[in-house]
């Protein structure tokens, strides 16, 4: 994608993203509208850099939608995109939904979004794999819950269904579709944070203190590149990601980006004073979503420490993405 | 002899390494570490690995072929580089002299490149590189060492200090002041200087670690000709930026190389205590694949003959932060071995260097307020520095 194009959707996504984000959550189907846009198509011929932009500026202007459960169900050749996605609820295992020896599913998961989806696709343990399974949403019961971002519009869920009552997807690689939609996360995150970041500096360009506007003090400062820091890291690890080696890659990226956002979010609250601490000025509701987000499909601490035990069995570190291309190539 | 040529792709260029690095094995094992006891032997020792590699052509790609290279761009360097520490092993510490002076001597003194370069190279010359002065660290805009113009070249007068490998190195890049102390860095040329000429004194500074890491030189009245000059008479702190570009891309891409494998290290080192340490080990991984992702760019975008700018200070504190995360995790998991071992030389010596990769060519401090106030736009109230 070139340059122009790229600006000329960033101004469409980011436009859509922001009318969304005023108009408040569950006024517009973000997802209906991408597609009328043409979304579809341009996954197919832009896959990285759809999901980029789209998803930095969903971050960028805090809206929670559906696209997630799109990106997932693609990654899972669901030919019905509108499928729900019934997420492992954060933790240590990687799923949380299983299927017994009787052969009954047993679900624990979150939705995103209240219940607009017909049927659901649940990632369960079968034995030593993991298998998704399509049931209907009717076959799950909500539980209450409450967490740090109740406008991220998850849905705690739970449900039995016998054999007969859902049906296995063939040939899905819960594994791909993890990290498609940890990618597609790790843009959030980084949208969240250059926000953050953006606005936090505009804050301290404003206040005085001192008979001086507070972004001259070297403290201030400092936290600030820190956190740009972390963000530009971020986005080179995700720019890294290789073809054969999006499973790693994906995982690496989203455990840098949600530590550089909680960082950025840490930061720019610090800078903002009293006024960042407070319900009516929007830091919290990022520093909420950057919680939520890094939550789902593996905390960067979970993450992490997946790096971690890895490098202990192999007995080294693997190198993220290949040296740089030059110009011929 | 090697037979790929650069213009072959990426693929085939690496297998190629690769099967080289592999064939070598017998040759390069004596090139794990660097000798964590002394520089001058380490350089002595290194020399055979520069020759190998030069009369090999590894080194050669990516640099022009009018300066003794094969041919290619910075990318072809970036590979070697990365390839030598994904097999265990390091890179010669000139290398990484090469990368911070040769690109600024190609792109402003092209017939001092062709020249040197191949010799630098080949391990048959030693550089280095003499800015900072007693009274000039960050704020090396404010350096005094003079050099005055007259019908026969320049004469400079002054002192440097912190001159990496300067005792051993026969050539200097120096700055100096052709202005008056007021014109600041608008007042600063570059020389090429030729180390054996009268009037220079260089006295060893052993560092920390013990090895005579940098050096202090004394320039009385010694005589330049006008061929030394590089870039244009006043024009030095422009090449400056230049060069530091490189020095924040590039020895930030070799070094993520060396660090990685020093992570390698740290690994086999734990050896059965590995797993219990999985949070810290990932927490290292994250700082050097932070750091290796955004020196690629970095490389990429120089490869293309683009200028990052200020952003490009954001590899450099992501330099600093991977070289302590990966030196201090080491010190601290490997705990009794590193205080008694004598295996363990090698990270007291890295321990103490690693001090200085939030020092060296700029420190954080400086990085962090270029990034706020060139970056992020916050307003100046100091003027920053390197
Ligand atoms: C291992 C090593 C190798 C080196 N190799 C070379 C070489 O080959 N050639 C060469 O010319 N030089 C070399 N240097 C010198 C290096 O470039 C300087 O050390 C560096 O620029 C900092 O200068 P300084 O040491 O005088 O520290 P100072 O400038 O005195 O700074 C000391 C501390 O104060 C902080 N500080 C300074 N100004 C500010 C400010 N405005 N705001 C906030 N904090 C500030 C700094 O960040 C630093 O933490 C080397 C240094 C080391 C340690």
């Amino acid at each position: 994608m070139d340059a122009e194009t790229r600006e000329m959707y960033r101004k469409t996504l980011g436009g859509l993203m922001r009318r969304v984000g005023a108009e408040g959550a569950g006024e517009s189907d973000v997802v209906a509208e991408l597609r009328e846009l043409g979304w579809d198509e341009l996954t197919v011929e832009e896959p990285t850099e759809s999901v980029a932009l789209l998803f930095e500026e969903q971050g960028a202007a805090l809206v929670a939608s559906r696209a997630l459960d799109m990106v997932v169900a693609a990654a899972l050749g669901l030919d019905d995109r509108s499928v729900g996605i019934a997420y492992p609820e954060p933790g240590p295992t990687n799923v949380t939904s299983a299927i017994n020896d009787d052969g009954r599913l047993t679900i624990a998961g979150l939705l995103l979004g209240a219940s607009e989806a017909a049927e659901i696709a649940v990632p369960a343990q079968a034995g030593t794999g993991v298998v998704v399974a399509i049931v209907s949403r009717g076959a799950l019961s909500v539980v209450e819950m409450e967490g740090f971002d109740d406008a991220a519009g998850f849905t705690r869920v739970t449900g039995v269904v016998e054999a007969r009552h859902y049906r296995l997807l063939d040939g899905a690689a819960w594994a791909v579709a993890v990290a498609a939609g940890r990618r597609a996360l790790a843009h959030e995150l980084v949208g969240l944070a250059s926000h953050m970041i953006d606005r936090a500096a505009g804050y301290v360009i404003e206040r005085e203190q001192f008979g001086r506007p507070l972004g001259t003090f070297q403290a201030v400062q400092h936290r600030l590149a820190d956190a740009y820091t972390g963000l530009v890291a971020a986005r080179s690890v995700l720019a890294a990601i290789e073809p054969d080696d999006v499973l790693f890659g994906s995982l690496v990226a989203k455990a840098v980006a949600g530590r550089a956002a909680i960082r950025a979010a840490h930061s720019c609250t610090q800078v903002t004073g009293a006024i960042g601490c407070t319900w009516e000025y929007e830091l919290h509701r990022y520093l909420r979503r950057t919680h939520a987000l890094d939550a789902l499909l593996g905390s960067w601490r979970a993450l992490r420490k997946a790096i971690g035990q890895q490098m202990a069995e192999d007995g080294h570190a693997a190198r993220l993405g290949s040296a740089p291309e030059g110009p011929a190539a | 002899m090697s037979t790929a040529a650069p213009s072959a792709g990426r693929t085939e260029l690496v297998e190629q390494l690769d099967a080289w690095i592999t064939g070598h094995a017998d040759l390069l094992e004596a090139h794990r570490e660097h000798d964590p006891r002394s520089v001058e032997q380490t350089a002595e020792n290194e020399r055979e690995l520069q020759r190998l590699l030069f009369e090999d052509g590894w080194t050669r790609w990516g640099w022009p072929e009018d300066c003794g290279g094969l041919g290619g761009d910075a990318t072809n360097r970036a590979v070697l580089y990365d390839r030598m520490g994904a097999h265990g092993y390091v890179l010669p510490e000139l290398l990484g002299v090469v990368e911070t002076l040769g690109p600024m001597l190609i792109e402003f003194a092209r017939p001092i490149a062709q020249a040197h370069l191949a010799a630098l190279l080949r391990g048959d010359e030693m550089w280095c590189q003499g800015f900072s002065e007693p009274n000039a660290g960050s704020d090396l805009a404010s350096l005094r060492c003079k050099a005055t113009q007259d019908d026969d070249g320049f004469v400079v007068n002054g002192q440097k200090i912190w001159v990496s490998l300067g005792h051993v190195a026969q050539w200097c890049v120096l700055l100096a002041r052709t202005g008056s102390q007021e014109s600041a860095h608008r007042g600063i040329s570059m020389f090429m200087v030729d180390m054996s000429l009268p009037g220079i004194e260089v006295r060893p500074i052993r560092y920390a670690n013990g090895r005579n890491e940098l050096s202090e030189l004394f320039f009385s009245d010694v005589r330049l000709p006008p061929e030394a000059l590089i870039g244009e008479a006043g024009a030095g702190w422009n090449v400056a930026m230049y060069l530091l570009q490189w020095e924040r891309g590039m020895y930030a891409w070799q070094r993520q190389a060396w660090l990685h494998k020093r992570l390698d290290d740290l690994v086999v080192g734990l050896g059965s205590d590995a797993g219990a340490q999985a949070d810290r080990l990932g927490d290292v991984y994250l700082d050097l694949a932070s750091l290796r992702a955004t020196c690629a760019r970095t490389v990429a975008a120089l490869a293309r003959g683009e200028s990052p700018g200020p952003e490009i200070s954001v590899d450099k504190l992501l330099l600093g932060a991977g070289e302590q995360s990966v030196i201090d995790a080491a010190i601290e998991l490997l705990d009794a071995d590193m205080a008694l071992s004598p295996e363990a030389a090698g990270w007291r010596s890295d321990y103490f260097y690693a001090r200085a990769a939030t020092i060296y060519g700029g420190a954080a401090e400086i990085q962090r307020g270029i990034i706020a106030q060139r970056v992020l736009g916050l307003p100046r109230e100091v003027r920053s520095g390197r």
